[in-house]
């Protein structure tokens, strides 16, 4: 192994150029086909549209052969030998079966591509400055809101179940990898090319209709719409296969003496957003799907004679619970987190999970509630009124989960403790102006305004984005094996709590005063208001540096910071930092409560050999 | 135990009683010019009374805690406290609240704001396209005019469309929005309250509300509330 870590830059890639060649090599080829097709069936041979689609299914399944699927998967389906996966460095860049690697693969990645949308949101309140715009034109303003939408919620997706889901999910509950490893795998590589068709489509004029797409506008679009879809389409298949893996892992592999009841709430908020991403995602890669087919084939589910509403139905279908998939994972790291930092056992532990299954249940009946303009068919409004306010009991029960693990605690308030109480106090905000969205009357003034987008970016941002941060500053010394600078930490959060609460709170305040979503321009009687919270922006923006800086420093030159210096019960702080490649050298038994912190009598959580044991439980 | 209990629970009692304090002190919406409008207007105040405890609740959980329950380190552990009948009763609240809000506000104002037209009404034709709006009064014989002028205390049915693609129907002043759809006439019906003008008042704009493409933004025209003879004199005027 010691030989391989010294592999150079080009030879150490060689799967990700492969992965390149082969893509190039099948999206010529599926061109080719289409252009055979149509000439076959008697017309031009370029339709670029056409051409590009199949060249689009061609070069994606070259990549991932190409990537490494090749050897670690499909020499099987031949009868060939397959091989193992690489090792040091390079197997970061290549189709590699191990969670922990992929774990890291979907963290880099989205953090990655969380800065560039992060910075977007830099360049658009920069704009605001002015209310007639300083930056950008019409079309260039809506490309840069769209694809920052878009790819901000891919983070919000994929950033903590990809990430600390797959690193930590097998450690917690004693496994040795994910059910299925190379489905795993086979999740993470379909992302990039994910990402090279967003960006690409910028060089074709991008799409303007947000990412929500709504038709006729994304019918009727420039080619961008089409890289949009297909961009899309491959996420979503994505998002089903690692929600079924989850399932299939925390059903089936948890240690002995895993019981559900001894679950860690991280693993259970991932089992219950994972129920979300297998049901709901096909919704929306069908919502995809029909409309490029509505391009390509000319079929009219949503073009005329079609019916656009049709589109909001079924895309809402999923894109609501989608939220959900964004906000369980969030507060299953900050119960986890606080109930570590505590020093204190998960109080109404059970509850939580409850609400928990109680929102994945719920979370189907609500979609319409995005749609209260759209018509004024009061059995509609009043139902989709009544089941989502109705959500708001199950959440209601998390925040008792919080509220009475702090309650007599021991606070031992570390930069992961400040970002998750930070974190349940901007969900609090988003939870109870939700519920304005959720009224049918207020909802008609303060849809599709930037009520509505302080409204998400305090659940998604407020609620998730400040759990993740509690995340990756909680387990980082259990991925790199090194401490981060506290004090750094510490300067992060309050840039970033500061910065986002002093930006968006001022835009209930815009909304409600007439400023409506995604305008290039506004009325000039708002830009003081709006200057402020640019400047705010700005300063959360700023903590990013920080943050970028700390954790690049702490990751080459940290302290070394052993294998568990929270003195955490749960079984992933009881294996070396970072975990050898095969979790436990042998399978762990579970023999108690994961938080029995300060329980007098309580034993370990976990026994790591069971030959010694069986005494000590 | 208790002591901590009782100053909690003071510290909640303060910052609701400050919170609804502040709610009724200051207005922090602009006014609706509409009948329905004020409805709404009133629906996210009565919203805000009810959200203030809960949000001063939390608060005071988190901040009292952060206050009082400090500890150093790994070594210094919390009291376990059992849950008990604490997980039902928060429950109870917790739903009675929620189903409290979904009657009223919630179906009670749908209801309201949802009433349909009565036979007095005056019918306006407003049409989107990319990106204006088109206003057209059928029984008045007037088409295709750039400005949308309502008569003061007149009940108004507007009949919104789309020639392409989703726009939204939305005047900020007056509270009131439904989407422009192609193929489907939406309506909606309300009583301008007060004259005013955007000239005066630039929330008194037909904005598009549904992003519509290029120049979505820009996809305003002027409003005008105007008394009930000014209205019959417009009218007059552009016929000629």
């Amino acid at each position: 192994m010691a030989a391989s870590e010294q592999v150079g830059l080009w030879q150490g890639l060689y799967y990700v150029r492969r992965g390149l060649l082969w893509g190039l090599v099948g999206f010529a080829l599926g061109t080719g086909i289409a252009a055979l097709f149509r000439v076959a069936t008697g017309g031009n041979p370029w339709w670029l549209e056409h051409n590009f689609t199949v060249g689009y299914v061609f070069g994606l399944i070259g990549w991932l052969l190409g990537v490494g699927m090749w050897e670690r998967w499909v020499k099987e389906w031949l009868g060939l030998p397959t091989q193992p996966n690489p090792h040091g460095w390079m197997r970061y860049f290549a189709f590699t079966t191990d969670h922990k690697v992929i774990g890291v693969q979907y963290l880099v990645t989205f953090l990655a591509v969380f800065l560039i949308a992060g910075l977007l949101a830099m360049l658009m309140r920069y704009h605001f400055l002015d209310s007639g715009g300083l930056l950008f034109d019409d079309g260039v303003y809506n490309q840069v809101m769209s694809l920052h939408g878009i790819l901000m919620i891919a983070v919000a997706v994929a950033v903590i179940i990809g990430g600390f889901g797959n690193f930590l999910v097998p450690l917690m509950i004693g496994a040795r990898d994910m059910a299925f490893p190379r489905l795993n795998a086979l999740t993470y590589w379909l992302i990039p090319p994910v990402a090279i068709l967003l960006f690409a489509a910028q060089a074709v004029g991008g799409w303007d209709t947000g990412w929500t797409a709504y038709p006729p506008l994304a019918v009727r679009n420039a080619a961008g719409q089409l890289f949009f879809n297909l961009a899309i389409i491959t996420f979503g298949l994505s998002s089903i296969l690692g929600g079924l893996n989850f399932m299939v892992t925390i059903s089936f592999l948890r240690a002995p003496g895993m019981t559900w009841w001894r679950l860690p709430i991280f693993a259970w908020s991932i089992l219950a957003a994972s129920i979300l991403a297998l049901i709901f995602t096909q919704a929306f890669a069908a919502s995809m799907l029909m409309e490029a087919v509505d391009r390509l084939a000319g079929t009219s589910f949503f073009a005329p004679p079609g019916k656009p509403i049709l589109y909001q139905h079924i895309f809402w279908f999923y894109s609501h619970p989608a939220v959900y998939i964004f906000i369980i994972p969030g507060f299953g790291i900050l119960l986890e987190v606080i109930t570590h930092f505590s020093r204190k056992p998960l109080f109404a532990y059970r509850w939580a999970v409850a609400g928990f299954l109680a929102i994945v249940a719920l979370s189907g009946l609500v979609w319409a509630h995005h749609m209260f303009v759209t018509t004024t068919e009061v059995a509609l409004l009043g139902s989709f009124l009544v089941t989502t306010e109705a959500i708001s009991i199950p959440t209601g029960l998390v925040f008792l989960s919080a509220l009475g693990t702090i309650w007599m605690g021991r606070l031992w308030l570390t930069t992961p403790m400040l970002f998750a109480l930070g974190g349940v106090f901007n969900f609090l905000i988003g939870g109870i102006t939700g519920i304005y969205l959720a009224d049918v009357p207020t909802d008609i003034q303060l849809s599709d305004t930037y009520f509505v987008t302080a409204h998400f970016h305090y659940t998604i941002i407020g609620g998730e984005i400040f759990a993740l941060m509690a995340a990756i500053y909680y387990w980082f010394p259990k991925l790199t094996g090194r401490m981060y600078d506290e004090r750094l930490g510490k300067l992060h959060f309050w840039l970033m709590f500061l910065g986002f609460n002093l930006a968006f709170l001022p835009m209930f305040w815009l909304g409600l005063h007439g400023m409506n979503r995604r305008v290039a321009i506004y009325e000039p009687g708002l830009e003081g208001v709006n200057m402020f919270v640019s400047a705010a922006a700005f300063l959360m923006g700023s903590g990013f540096l920080v943050f970028l800086g700390n954790m690049l420093r702490s990751w080459v030159r940290g302290k070394v910071a052993g294998a568990n210096p929270w003195q955490a019960r749960t079984l992933e702080w009881q294996v070396p930092s970072p975990p050898p490649e095969e979790n436990f050298p042998a399978p762990p038994v579970v023999v108690g409560d994961p938080y029995d912190y300060g329980v007098a009598g309580a034993g370990p959580h976990v026994v790591l050999a069971p030959a010694g044991g069986r005494e000590e439980g | 135990m208790r002591r901590d209990l009782a100053l909690a629970a003071l510290l909640w009692a303060v910052l609701t009683g400050v919170g609804e304090a502040l709610l009724v002190a200051f207005d922090f919406q602009p006014s609706a010019l509409s009948d329905k409008g004020e409805r709404i207007k009133d629906a996210v105040s009565i919203l805000a009374y009810f959200a203030m405890p809960v949000l001063a609740l939390v608060l005071a959980g988190l901040v009292y805690s952060v206050v009082r329950f400090r500890g150093r380190g790994p070594e210094e552990e919390g009291t376990p406290i059992r849950a008990g009948i604490v997980p039902w009763i928060w429950l109870g609240a917790t739903s009675a609240l929620a189903f409290t809000i979904m009657l009223y506000p919630g179906l009670w104002g749908t209801v309201e704001v949802a009433k349909g037209s009565s036979s007095q009404s005056l019918t306006v034709q407003v049409e989107g396209l990319q990106w204006t709006w088109l206003v057209h009064y059928p029984g008045q014989g007037l088409k295709n005019q750039r400005e949308l002028v309502l008569p003061v205390g007149q009940e108004v049915t507007i009949e919104v469309t789309s020639r392409d693609v989703l726009h939204s129907f939305w005047v900020p002043a007056l509270m009131m929005k439904i989407d422009a759809i192609p193929g489907t006439v939406n309506r909606i019906t309300f009583t301008p309250q007060e004259a005013d003008s955007y000239a005066n008042n630039p929330l008194l704009r037909l904005q598009c509300a549904e992003l519509c493409g290029l120049s979505h933004a820009r996809m305003v025209i002027p409003v005008r509330l105007v008394e009930k003879q000014e209205f019959l004199n417009w009218v007059e005027q552009q016929k000629r």
